[in-house]
């Protein structure tokens, strides 16, 4: 199988018909064809599109698959839901990588972030590139699709990048930043953690008592009492304090 | 109000009272002459059965003296009144003569409505000499919309059918094995490949002594079944409606708008529907329809909080199921997290998960096991959503721990959905319930949750065992493939179908 990886994305266009001109489908025009121009159905969200032919999953039809992501004309909700289909492929991820590595850099933020979320499935050396280059990502849907992958990794490893996060202009990068330490039980120094207990945001300020009652569980009682946290304003930062209260 | 009324005979004879029963009817919404045009908008045919019968016995008119009459008269507009099959009064302040002593038989007035959950009054005058010397009212009263629940019987469940661009017919086969006649599919290559048919419509009713209308609530959502109601429900004794326009949202389909069983005060249940919160608002069910629900009092929306969802309905984690053993005549089934990994300790941790490899990225119990993010995310799901859900049930419907049983389950993050989730397994939760006419057992269909290692082999499922053994005795299950092209797609056997239930009638005022 000949692997088109050296194809600059920029110059190729649909109208080239590319596909055609691969071994691969020499003697199986049509079938390639039918691979090439799928369309995806909605889900029951209807912003989320999938393919749902299973033939599609066949390792043969990568190579297809990788010049569609490449292809300019390949409208974005197709493009995702080819990451998706990646995402459940039996192939080695260093065979997509090289694509994938590309699309990091596209101008779609929500190709970036569909990018981000597959790196959970691929190599430690790729992931680690690409969620370090997405966490500084100018768009936050994206650096906050990058918090929540490593959240899912070995994100104990990305401590820095995590902390980092907790600094986020953006409220939902703080987020999943602050949910990725609590669900990991990385140790990250409660000096770093307590300055989001004072968050305008409410839901952060619960999920960091939360994450410390996880990474530091016998600082709980007392960051409660200091903060006074069982009077927070939100009720469901106050329901949270109680609840840990009751555990003690 | 109606008063009661004595009428003396000029021979003296013992008087009768008159006194009149409220009279129920329903919204004349349909065609059932198939014209298309709305009953309500013409006048009586053969074929039309939506009206209601107002007897006047002839025997009040027996005791009317020489110069007496009995006279009727409409206080309120959306109402018509007919006698043998003439038009007689159709507006406020419109009148005719019933009788007089020489009627010889009953008058028997056909009454029709216009408009659901409305209320009107005819007034019967006592007339003499053109003079009014007495009044009795009868209290005319359009029965009001009510959304079925799962322990009216089942007539009749649909779904969508494909073989090409959507291949469902092992979806198909399982629904068709389970319920035989009682099931039927529509082409879903009209529709746009949609099968999401819980979602389009829902099925409500509008129910009275004398009649039966079938509502069909057609959702905003328009999607691929956009035209479905239309085409499949335009048919006599069937009126499809919408309410709202505009912009949809995910909540706008009607996965998310269900409706308990009687319970005490509410005794057809009450409505309960999803809320989506996010950073500047909420997304729900377009306010047209919840405040047409409000509005017809019986059932008493509530809301519940959706948000941890990817799709955010409230069928994707929660359900009733008849129980005749139970207090109050059937079980409330409820997502547990903390159940599900009690279910999966159980397991030998080498345990492979053939489906879940690929499609999940858990080639067996154990990899599930070892993910404690996931973990920590289900329990965030139980703490923050489940356990919140719980008490809003307890609180709004009066339910408590011998009413519910928890299904073991677990969340995962719906991919691209930005950290919001989706069901792990194929949502157990997300169940079709068709009830037998008894209304205290049936037939529930499942999604197949492959939680095996043959997936062949559905009696050596480990999953599927546990839960037949927590249903109530009265449940037949059945679990259906749904893997493909519903699971994958963020959804399951429920919101791949839709349940026609017959209506159980109570009197409306008391």
């Amino acid at each position: 199988m000949i692997f088109l990886n050296f194809f600059v994305h920029n110059a190729w266009s649909a109208t080239d018909s590319n596909w055609q001109e691969l071994p691969l489908c020499q003697d199986q025009q049509e079938i390639c064809s039918t691979i090439y121009t799928a369309q995806p159905s909605p889900t029951r969200n209807p912003n989320i599109l999938r393919f749902t032919d299973p033939m599609l999953l066949e390792p043969e039809w990568l190579e297809l698959h990788l010049l569609r992501l490449q292809d300019p004309s390949t409208e974005e909700a197709t493009t995702l839901a080819l990451l998706h289909l990646l995402s459940r492929s039996t192939v080695s991820s260093t065979q997509w990588e090289p694509t994938i590595r590309r699309l990091s850099k596209d101008s779609n933020p929500h190709i970036r972030a569909g990018v981000a979320e597959l790196s959970k499935y691929a190599s430690p050396e790729f992931q680690l590139e690409i969620l370090q280059y997405l966490s500084t990502d100018l768009e936050p849907s994206v650096r906050a699709s990058a918090i929540r992958s490593i959240a899912r990794i070995d994100a104990a490893s990305y401590q820095s990048i995590l902390e980092g996060a907790l600094l986020d202009p953006d409220t939902s990068v703080r987020l999943d930043a602050i949910q990725a330490i609590g669900w990991n039980n990385i140790l990250v120094d409660i000096t770093r953690l307590t300055p989001l207990l004072q968050d305008t945001d409410s839901t952060i300020r619960m999920h960091t008592l939360r994450s410390i009652s996880r990474v530091h569980p016998h600082l709980t009682h007392e960051i409660i009492e200091q903060y006074n946290l069982t009077q927070d304003t939100d009720a469901l930062v106050q329901k949270e304090a109680l609840r840990l209260e009751k555990t003690r | 109000m109606i008063t009661l009324w004595t009428i003396f005979a000029c021979t003296g004879t013992k008087s009768t009272s008159m006194d009149f029963a409220p009279v129920y009817g329903v919204a004349n919404m349909d065609d059932d002459n198939e014209n298309g045009t709305v009953d309500w908008e013409e006048g009586l045919f053969d074929t039309e059965n939506d009206t209601s019968t107002l007897v006047i016995p002839v025997e009040y008119f027996a005791q009317l003296g020489k110069k007496e009459s009995l006279v009727i008269r409409q206080e309120s507009d959306g109402f018509k009144v007919y006698v043998d099959g003439t038009l007689k009064m159709n507006s406020a302040e419109d009148f005719f003569t019933l009788g007089t002593k020489n009627t010889e038989e009953d008058v028997v007035l056909e009454i029709e409505m216009q408009q659901m959950n409305t209320s009107g009054t005819l007034t019967i005058e006592k007339q003499h000499n053109g003079s009014v010397v007495d009044t009795v009212e009868v209290e005319l009263i359009s029965v009001p919309m009510l959304v079925n629940h799962h322990l009216q019987p089942a007539e009749h469940v649909y779904a969508m059918s494909g073989s090409g661009f959507v291949n469902n017919q092992d979806f198909i086969h399982g629904f068709q094995d389970a319920l035989g006649n009682r099931f039927s599919s529509f082409n879903v290559s009209g529709y746009e490949w949609d099968v999401w048919i819980q979602d389009e419509l829902e099925f409500s009713s509008l129910y009275s002594p004398e009649s039966r209308l079938n509502i069909v609530i057609d959702s905003i959502r328009n999607r691929g079944l956009d035209t479905l109601p239309e085409n499949e429900f335009t048919i006599p004794d069937y009126a499809v409606h919408t309410w709202g326009r505009g912009m949809a949202t995910s909540q706008d389909s009607f996965g998310n708008l269900e409706a308990s069983p009687p319970i005490a005060g509410h005794p057809y249940g009450r409505i309960y529907y999803g809320e989506w919160s996010y950073a500047s608002g909420v997304d729900t069910i377009t306010p047209d329809l919840t405040s047409a629900l409000t509005a017809q009092h019986i059932q008493s929306p509530f809301t519940l909080d959706v948000s941890f969802l990817c799709v955010g309905h409230v069928d994707e984690y929660q359900s009733f199921i008849p129980d005749p053993s139970s207090p109050k005549g059937f079980k409330y089934v409820l997502a547990d997290v903390t159940a599900g990994y009690e279910f999966l300790e159980s397991l030998p941790s080498s345990m492979s998960l053939p489906k879940y490899t690929n499609d999940h990225h858990y080639a067996s119990v154990g990899a599930i096991l070892a993910d404690n993010a996931l973990r920590r995310l289900n329990e965030d799901i139980q703490i923050d959503y489940l356990d919140v859900t719980w008490e809003k049930m307890q609180q709004e419907l009066g339910l408590t721990e011998e009413d519910v049983i928890r299904i073991p389950m677990l969340f995962e993050e719906a991919y691209q959905c930005g950290g919001y989730t989706a069901t792990l397994f194929p949502s157990t939760l997300n169940m079709v319930v068709v009830t037998h006419d008894d209304g205290a057992s049936a037939d529930i269909i499942f999604p197949d949750p492959y939680l095996r290692s043959n997936v062949q082999d559905q009696s050596s499922d480990v999953f599927i065992n546990h839960v037949n053994s927590l249903l109530p005795t009265a449940n037949t299950a059945h679990w259906v493939d749904d893997w493909s092209e519903y699971h994958m797609m963020l959804g399951e056997v429920h919101c791949g179908s839709n349940t026609l239930r017959t209506p159980m009638y109570e009197p409306w005022n008391e």
